[in-house]
């Protein structure tokens, strides 16, 4: 049942609890944000919010900067309509999170598994969606990372190679996902104002890198307003994978519970979606058309495109000319992966924890170790990322994130749990289905690409 | 009239989650046509199908849980 109480305890005491003097103060700001309207409560709005930045900062990591700098390479501006699409489609689940944050005050996870059986909690959303995905994928963010140290070193010195900057990398983000939940709401204020800074850091320096080499404007209008696709199979492959791949089970429990964190309830709904729009939906596409238009502008129809983002960025620095907007790509390019590691470094402690039902507890070993799992990627300073580990982890995501999505659409529904908080918008519900949709088509193409019905 | 509930338990389930399966095989059933058609030029039939089956369902679960006549509408 849904408990709507002021006061109620937090339904994910992950650290030490938001004083109820601080939450009320919040709740008489956000009602005069409210009176001044969108425009005039923004600031409000975007001081008292963090776990939407805190999901664009996880979700612009290496991977998806690799998709924007391939798509701009490959295609020019013709795909920035994607990024939109892609962000847009996922804020309704995203909401779905907000709502049981802030209306429901359950966690998430505890009530699927008493719901919907322990497989589908512990296992398909804990283990595969959170826990082993931080692991796995904090080995490009660390490669990346490292690789982008080196490269800036050496942009007016001699280098400080991989091998020996990775300690350098590891500690400063363990020690800023570390202090996460601690210190009254210190902590938790710290690691969000480093999300922000860190994504206007990235529009900042993209942006003016794209001052440098230049802008098509009705290209990129067109290709951000008009969708295209690549024809035959290549084309639908590249329409579901980015779409379905921007926002998933990872994103949708980290906003749940960093909501929790922040002690959010009922009167912090409206909050939660200027959040998601504002700190989630606005950076990741201004982030990746600005990655897609400095490629679009340089590497785009240049023959011979490499592959791996380390690469790309190597490519793309000597077309930049000017020294000083070598750096700029250099520093908002390297606060991808550092944001990303540290929300992978977040969602591997919740991950785990709520895979065993541990009561999480940010000063215990169990959660600093849990943490600082995905580091064991620090070995990619040296190795290759362990390929093999990540395409058996990448298939078990394509094949399970759509049922897990059925769970939470089937949570959003439920009139005995969420009483007169349940979803009651069918525009709300499709937009749910549509991302559940596109989902199910990762699982399907993936199934058929095995079975070799699917060729691209 | 009487409503369509799609509320309801049917079996172990409820309709709204045997619709969220029936959904998954039409996506199934469009995307097979689609690779057929891509590779052989056939299977239109099966793609139209497969589309048209989506819809209906994105349609059925779009629809919200209403307050039934079993309850009120906090629990």
């Amino acid at each position: 049942m849904a408990s709507e109480a002021p006061g109620r305890p937090p339904g994910y005491p992950l650290g030490d609890p938001i004083p109820q003097a601080v939450l009320q103060r919040q709740a008489a700001d956000l009602a005069r944000a409210r009176r001044r309207g969108l425009i005039g409560g923004l600031p409000t709005y975007l001081k008292l919010g963090g776990p939407g930045f805190i999901g664009a900062a996880l979700t612009l990591g290496a991977g998806t900067m690799t998709s924007s700098m391939l798509a701009g390479a490959e295609f020019g501006y013709r795909t920035l309509w994607i990024f939109w699409v892609a962000a847009g489609s996922g804020m309704f689940m995203m909401a779905a999170m907000a709502r049981f944050t802030c209306r429901g005050g359950f966690n998430l996870i505890e009530k699927q598994a008493e719901l919907h059986g322990w497989f589908l909690a512990r296992v398909l959303t804990a283990s595969i969606g959170m826990a082993t995905v931080a692991v796995a994928f904090n080995f490009g963010q660390v490669a990346l990372g490292t690789h982008l140290i080196d490269s800036l070193a050496q942009i007016d010195g001699p280098g400080f190679p991989q091998e020996f900057n990775w300690p350098l990398y590891i500690v400063v983000t363990s020690w800023i996902a570390l202090s996460y939940g601690r210190a009254g709401s210190g902590g938790t204020r710290l690691l969000e104002a480093f999300m922000k800074w860190s994504l206007a850091a990235m529009i900042l320096c993209f942006a003016a890198c794209l001052v440098v080499v230049g802008i098509d404007w009705p290209a990129a209008l067109k290709g951000t307003f008009m969708p295209w696709l690549p024809s035959g199979v290549m084309g639908i492959d590249l329409f579901i994978a980015s779409t379905a791949a921007a926002i998933g089970v990872a994103d949708w429990v980290l906003y749940h519970f960093t909501a929790h964190v922040k002690g959010w309830r009922r009167e912090h709904e409206g909050l939660a979606r200027v959040d998601l729009i504002a700190g989630f939906f606005v950076p990741f596409f201004i982030v990746n058309f600005l990655v897609v238009s400095v490629f679009a502008g340089t590497l785009h129809a240049s023959g011979d495109i490499p592959r791996s983002a380390a690469e790309l960025a190597s490519s793309l620095v000597p077309l930049l000319g000017e020294t000083g907007a070598q750096y700029a790509f250099m520093i908002g390019f390297l606060a991808v992966p550092v944001t990303s590691t540290i929300g992978l470094c977040l969602l591997s402690a919740m991950g785990i924890h709520e895979a065993f039902g541990w009561k999480p507890d940010v000063r215990s070993w169990r959660w600093k170790v849990c943490l600082l799992l995905p580091q064991i990627g620090f070995l990619a300073a040296w190795y290759p990322s362990p390929v093999m580990l990540i395409i058996i982890i990448a298939a078990a995501l394509s094949l399970t994130n759509n049922i897990v999505g059925w769970s939470f659409y089937m949570l959003l529904n439920d009139r005995k749990l969420m009483g007169a908080s349940r979803c009651r918008s069918r525009i709300w519900n499709l937009g749910v289905m549509i991302q559940i949709t596109l989902l199910n088509c990762v699982a399907i193409t993936y199934v058929f690409n095995r079975l070799g019905w699917w060729q691209s | 009239m009487k409503r369509f509930d799609i509320d309801r338990r049917v079996g172990p389930i409820r309709l709204r989650a045997w619709f969220l399966v029936g959904n998954f095989g039409f996506n199934a059933l469009a995307l097979y046509g689609l690779s057929r058609l891509m590779v052989e030029g056939s299977g239109a039939g099966i793609l139209l199908v497969g589309v048209l089956g989506t819809l209906g369902c994105l349609a059925v679960l779009s629809q919200p849980n209403r307050p039934g006549p079993d309850g009120p509408d906090d629990a």
